[in-house]
């Protein structure tokens, strides 16, 4: 009886196949066979990066191609290279914010930040992703965790990262300057977070940012002396808000955003007259199209460096 | 397709399955989508031949790649003996424009490669149901998309028709048979590469002999038999298939001479030949291409180069391991794992000790072919195998026939959860499984079906996910653009002088690594800077007054640069010592400057031109020495009014001559009569061989019949 089964077994086609394979198995040099396969398939699944770094919004297939392909290739990485999760899933963040799909992206972001805390741009992104949902509490939390975040590790993160050095190959000499970007996501992250608190009305913390970030970013200061005269006038300090606009009037003569407060100070101490008149150059400014604040604000995306 | 006529339904179904198969690609058979990568170059290169050839021209050299170079090269790459290039004439004939006539001929020499395979299959299994499932397997696997972006389908599909006529010819040792045996083997021989052909070849016989020794007797009889009978057709054919060698060997023997090189293959291989390629082009093999076509699974990203098969065959190949094991299955399978194992050169031990002492490994890279040329037909042949398997389990009772039910479910039910797990598939995949349950268990319950009922659902269900993944797949190519292929000009005409504004600062200064170029043109572009070369090269002809001889490779290339960047009226010739050159002009005045030559230049005329041939017409007053920026090559002859002169080799890749005073008749030839000879010849007997096929075919259906 026994011997009638395994005949049966052993004429079977499955147990060629097992026999050969177990033979394989045996002389196969596994790790040898990876360490080729690994880097050669990665490399090769690399997108079109000089594309999807630019930024593109279309709507059309080939867009969506691309980005696809950029997932398939990040989540590659992130499997084969534990070490560079963190990038790699903040480029699934950005891919899919891309796409439209913004809970896949709010989660790949959670995700790098769960990888690396010291990594800033997932903090920033979350944060441009609530703040353009409206969600301005969620997004001052983030844009607030990422302006904690040491500039150095960033750099030092960046600058051993897979990830961002195919970014770099994909254009010698190209125009990805990932220091200049993060000094520019900086800026970006205080403008974004003293908007989100000014539109939650948490003018305290506002003021005190403001503060910190007019010592932080001395080409800014117009913005930063706008918003802390913001923040002075509705806590009702209105001697300081004006010596606050004044001085983001200095560094820009044509923050109209900034005539605008200092308008509204003056009227709130009585002086009628001058404020109408600055009002009236607020509103002239402001048809020029000389506003200061605003293109920060509606320009903001996520981004990567 | 009437149940009563088998053939007739099953020819029905072979062309509707074509015809779905043309819808599935439309975008690229009606040019609205690009052709890619080496599809590209070999479009161009066989419209360089076809419209030549349609001239009456062998282009044996191609003045419009890199400055010149040998054709020869690209001739073997396309495979100019494969007299089916003919169908591109024939459509051009009609007034169909190169581009549809190339893609149709891509099509329609796809589909007789598929048509092939049937008839493979019926000799194998003897049954058209099985035979068609692995005609319509092979017909929508990634083979297909590969005409849009390789090159593979020229030795694909000759080498499937090779298989089918040995497997024939060894079954019924016919005329026609043999002619189609030497007839492909001449195809494949005549390829630059055949070496892939010789290994899958060679494999097969050993492999055969190893599985199948009690045949050996048989087919000897059956081969001396047929041979004692056609002892004139035997010797005759040989003999040509002999000389089919001889295109590739003269080859061979031109790349050894360094006159042709190919830089980017090449890499760092070192001092070798120049056909040789180094070590670390390997490292993409048929492990790497099978370990990224893995990242495919969403058939929604489909592109090319991803090896796919349609899933219908796992659910086949998996039906069939509980069958017995067959010699056949032993066979097809050992052939594609020990082909497999040898051709992975990190983590198994073969690859290295064959690249060793197996010379010709050296010549080619691209292991992962393999999988394209012959892997993806054996696996369907593997899978065929499983079905005859699995429909030859005997059932004797209604017990087994309701376990035998049973095992198809739980096989359809694994393959939906393994799907379903993976959460990208397309939804035409669970489509397939549904509908391939219907058939196996009809097939188990051995309900019988009318034909055209059998024959529909399977055609249904093996297309319908494949022409989801193609529908991708062309979402995902790149549309036409005008400048999409570069050889869409004139063949017969040259342009004397380029007329794009050249300034240093809108001439890229970065330097490619080229991929084939004559060895003088590389080593110039190598070491002057791209501007003055290209200022230099906008003139197709140049005069100059003045020359300095060096020794082949003893040349200055900073004087060169100067030469060309101030068109300085002096060139540099290749000359060994102690041989006397003339180094300067009669002109008592001459200029200090170098007389680039254009259209108005009067003296000057192009009567005739082609791939290997330049007729001018001079007239000048006093003798000067002719530059033609093209480059040089020892089979170049020139004539000055019919007597032979000396062609120069002149700053350092181009031709140059001297043209004495008064009005000269100016003719550069390329290649030897009997280079012209080989070519032409074995053309003409390729076409002999097939034409002898397809009369002896006709004759044996008419004896048949």
């Amino acid at each position: 009886m026994l011997s009638k089964y395994l005949k049966l077994i052993l004429t079977r086609n499955i147990f060629l196949y097992l026999v050969c394979f177990l033979l394989l198995w045996r002389l196969l040099d596994y790790n040898a066979l990876l360490r080729n396969t690994i880097p050669q398939t990665l490399s090769r699944l690399t997108p079109p990066i000089d594309y999807f770094t630019e930024f593109v919004d279309k709507k059309d297939h080939y867009n969506l191609f691309i980005l696809t392909n950029c997932i398939n290739y990040h989540k590659a990485v992130m499997h084969f290279y534990p070490v560079q999760k963190a990038e790699a899933l903040g480029m699934l963040g950005f891919c899919y914010e891309r796409l439209g799909k913004q809970s896949q992206s709010i989660e790949a972001y959670a995700q790098a930040i769960a990888a690396n805390p010291d990594y800033f741009w997932p903090y920033y992104n979350l944060g441009v992703i609530y703040y353009r949902q409206g969600q301005y509490s969620k997004a001052a939390d983030y844009f607030l965790q990422a302006i904690e975040r040491e500039p150095v590790r960033t750099i030092v993160l960046l600058a051993r990262s897979k990830v961002y050095n195919d970014v770099k190959l994909s254009k010698n000499n190209g125009p990805y300057d990932y220091l200049a970007g993060l000094k520019e996501g900086r800026t970006e992250a205080y403008i974004l977070l003293m908007d989100s608190l000014s539109k939650t009305a948490n003018y305290e913390q506002l003021w005190n940012i403001a503060i910190i970030g007019i010592k932080e970013n001395p080409d800014e200061q117009s913005i930063f002396y706008y918003y802390a005269g913001l923040a002075a006038f509705y806590e009702k300090s209105y001697q300081k808000s004006a010596e606050f606009l004044q001085a983001s009037l200095q560094n820009n003569p044509n923050n109209s955003d900034a005539f605008l407060y200092l308008s509204m100070c003056f009227q709130a101490v009585g002086r009628e007259d001058l404020a109408k008149e600055i009002l009236k150059k607020a509103y002239l400014l402001h048809e020029q199209g000389s506003d200061t604040i605003k293109p920060y604000l509606t320009a903001a995306r996520v981004r990567f460096f | 397709m009437s149940k009563e006529n088998p053939q007739q339904s099953t020819t029905f179904w072979i062309f509707f399955a074509f015809i779905v198969w043309i819808f599935s690609f439309w975008g690229f058979l009606s040019s609205k989508l690009v052709l890619t990568s080496d599809a590209l170059s070999y479009y161009e290169h066989t419209k360089f031949f076809v419209e030549n050839l349609s001239h009456g021209i062998y282009p044996l050299w191609d003045p419009f790649w890199v400055n010149g170079a040998p054709n020869d090269f690209f001739l073997r790459r396309i495979g100019a003996l494969n007299p089916f290039y003919l169908i591109i004439i024939l459509f051009k004939s009609v007034g169909i424009p190169y581009t549809l006539s190339y893609l149709w001929f891509l099509a329609l020499y796809y589909w007789s490669g598929m048509v092939a395979f049937y008839l493979l299959a019926m000799r194998i299994y003897h049954d058209r149901f099985i035979a068609y499932a692995g005609y319509l397997i092979l017909l929508f696997s990634a083979l297909g998309t590969r005409l849009f972006d390789s090159y593979m389908m020229l030795v694909t599909v000759p080498l499937i028709w090779f298989f089918y006529f040995l497997v024939a010819f060894s079954q019924t040792p016919r005329k026609h048979f043999f002619l189609g045996l030497v007839l492909f083997f001449m195809i494949l021989a005549g390829t630059y590469i055949p070496f892939y052909f010789l290994i899958i070849l060679g494999l097969f016989l050993v492999l055969f002999f190893l599985t199948f020794p009690d045949q050996i007797p048989k087919l000897w009889g059956r081969y001396t038999d047929f041979f004692r009978k056609n002892k004139i057709l035997t010797v005759l054919s040989l003999l040509i298939l002999s000389f089919s060698f001889l295109p590739l060997i003269t080859f061979f023997h031109d790349s050894s001479q360094g006159q042709m090189i190919l830089p980017a293959r090449h890499g760092d291989a070192g001092l070798g030949h120049t056909l040789i390629v180094p070590r670390q082009t390997l490292d993409w093999g048929a492990v790497e291409d099978l370990f990224y076509s893995s990242f495919f699974s969403n058939l929604r990203q489909y592109k090319f180069a991803v090896v796919y098969v349609p899933f219908f065959s796992f659910i086949v190949l998996f039906l069939g391991l509980i069958g017995r094991i067959t010699r056949r299955a032993v066979f097809i399978f050992l052939l594609g794992m020990v082909l497999f194992c040898s051709i992975v050169p990190h983590g198994l031990p073969f690859y290295d000790f064959f690249y060793k002492h197996i010379f010709i490994l050296k010549y080619f890279r691209n292991l992962h072919f393999f999988i394209w040329f012959f892997l993806i037909p054996l696996f369907v042949l593997l899978v065929l195998e499983h079905w005859k398997i699995f429909t030859e389990i005997k059932i004797t009772n209604s017990r087994q026939q309701l376990s035998l039910f049973l095992y198809v479910v739980g096989v359809h039910l694994l393959a939906f959860l393994f799907v379903w797990q993976r959460k990208d598939a397309v939804s035409s995949t669970y489509v397939m499984i549904a509908l391939s349950l219907v058939l196996w268990s009809l097939i188990v319950l051995r309900r019988r079906k009318a034909n055209i009922g059998r024959f529909a659902l399977l055609t249904l269900l093996v297309l319908v996910q494949p022409l989801e993944a193609y529908h991708y797949l062309s979402l995902n190519a790149a549309p036409y653009f005008s400048s999409a292929y570069v050889y869409n000009f004139s063949f017969s005409t040259l342009q004397l002088k380029d007329s794009n504004l050249l300034t240093p600062e809108n001439t890229s200064r970065a330097k490619d690594t080229l991929y084939y170029a004559s060895g003088g043109y590389n080593f110039i572009y190598q070491n002057i800077d791209n501007y003055p070369l290209a200022r230099y090269l906008q003139n197709k002809f140049i005069l100059v007054d003045h020359l300095e001889a060096v020794e082949p490779n003893q040349i200055n290339t900073t004087v060169l640069e100067y030469n060309f960047l101030t068109n300085n009226n002096s060139a540099i010739v290749f000359a060994k010592a102690g041989e006397g050159v003339k180094l300067n002009s009669n002109d008592p005045y001459p200029p200090a400057q170098a007389m680039p030559i254009d259209e108005n230049s009067t003296f000057f005329k192009l009567l005739a031109f082609d791939a290997n041939h330049a007729r001018i017409a001079m007239d000048i007053p006093y003798q000067k020495f002719l530059i033609y920026n093209d480059s040089y090559n020892s089979n170049w002859r020139v004539n000055i009014n019919h007597h032979q002169a000396t062609l120069y080799e002149t700053n350092g890749a181009f031709k140059g001559v001297w043209i004495p005073a008064g009005h000269s008749i100016i003719e550069f030839d390329y290649g030897s009569w009997w280079q012209y000879l080989m070519n032409i010849l074995l053309s003409i007997l390729a076409f002999i061989f097939l034409a002898g096929l397809i009369w002896y075919a006709c004759l044996s259906v008419r004896y048949e019949d």
